[in-house]
């Protein structure tokens, strides 16, 4: 018999290994940090992110570290105005937005839906 | 007895404060809202030098843009501030017009910049109004924009800050001159 696992059970599994994640216990509980220690102890990489097109035709940031998503606003550091220019459309995503250099697992997208 | 009435007087607006504060903080306590757990942030910094706070959940993750509390604007480190040159090395002294240098040197750098797109800034000392600064950078900044155009280049703003975005205070002749720049911000993938 094939026992399949959906991803983030796998994740949970292999995260509550080594103490990465516990069950939340009230007003006391870290419910995020800036340390993935799910697979390994990650932290974002500087400057590591795609690019990823919105409904508006403006960038944003897009990174994934294996488990967790994160996205931002891109902006023009001089003047703070977003960089809109609809070069792509809607969704569009451009670069390498996997950003974990200890990359246990493959990726794994969102299946048909 | 006018003793007696203000004294009245003092004690029926103490009892009225009193009850408007008890019901200030029963209002209060009503809608105050309930510390479910604390989040650590770390600092992500973009390719362009922009700051992001971000934390891992476990299994989530979230990431908030950083931004000034008083102005709402990004905190960026600037490092993708592609170039800044004085603008003594590009116009004559109140021109906006180009010197055959500084259309050389705009030039030879929009051919090797190799951005998809351009931010364009152009900003004064703070000699001369307010008035005049702002149009002549912004005449500067179309200049520049002018040439990145003519190699190909696409302009994503051109905009002119006047001596309101100063780098150093307006107090000697080297300070105003570093005051005096164009600064371009490449968009690159």
């Amino acid at each position: 018999m094939k026992i399949w696992l959906s991803l983030p059970v796998v994740a949970v599994l292999l995260a509550g290994c080594e103490d990465g994640i516990r069950p939340y216990s009230g007003a006391n509980s870290i419910i995020a940090a800036p340390i993935d220690r799910g697979l390994g102890d990650n932290v974002l990489t500087d400057g590591a992110a795609a690019i990823v097109y919105d409904p508006d035709g403006c960038q944003g940031w897009l990174i994934d570290d294996g488990i967790e998503g994160y996205s931002g606003r891109r902006f023009d550091p001089v003047s703070g105005l977003p960089v809109c220019n609809n070069l792509y459309p809607p969704g569009t995503v451009i670069g390498n937005y996997q950003n974990d250099p200890k990359r246990i697992l493959p990726d794994f997208v969102k299946g048909r839906y | 007895m006018r003793t007696l009435f203000k004294l009245i007087n003092a004690v029926l607006a103490a009892v009225v404060l009193t009850l408007s504060l008890f019901v200030a903080n029963t209002a209060m306590a009503q809608t105050s809202p309930e510390v479910t757990g604390r989040v650590d942030w770390g600092i992500w910094v973009d390719d362009d030098g922009c700051m992001h706070w971000w934390a891992d959940g476990g299994v989530e993750g979230y990431m908030l843009d950083r931004v000034n509390p008083k102005t709402g604007k990004p905190v960026c480190i600037k490092k993708n501030t592609c170039m800044v040159q004085n603008s003594d090395q590009l116009f004559a002294t109140d021109s906006a017009r180009l010197t055959a240098q500084g259309r050389a040197y705009l030039t030879k750098f929009f051919q090797q910049a190799g951005a998809f797109g351009y931010g364009i800034y152009g900003h004064t000392d703070a000699r001369a109004s307010d008035e005049y600064n702002m149009n002549l950078s912004q005449r500067r900044a179309r200049a520049v924009a002018d040439v990145a155009r003519s190699v190909g280049g696409r302009v994503e703003r051109e905009i002119g800050y006047g001596e309101r975005q100063p780098i150093a205070p307006n107090d000697s002749a080297a300070n105003m001159q570093r005051n005096r720049r164009v600064e371009i911000v490449c968009y690159r993938w």
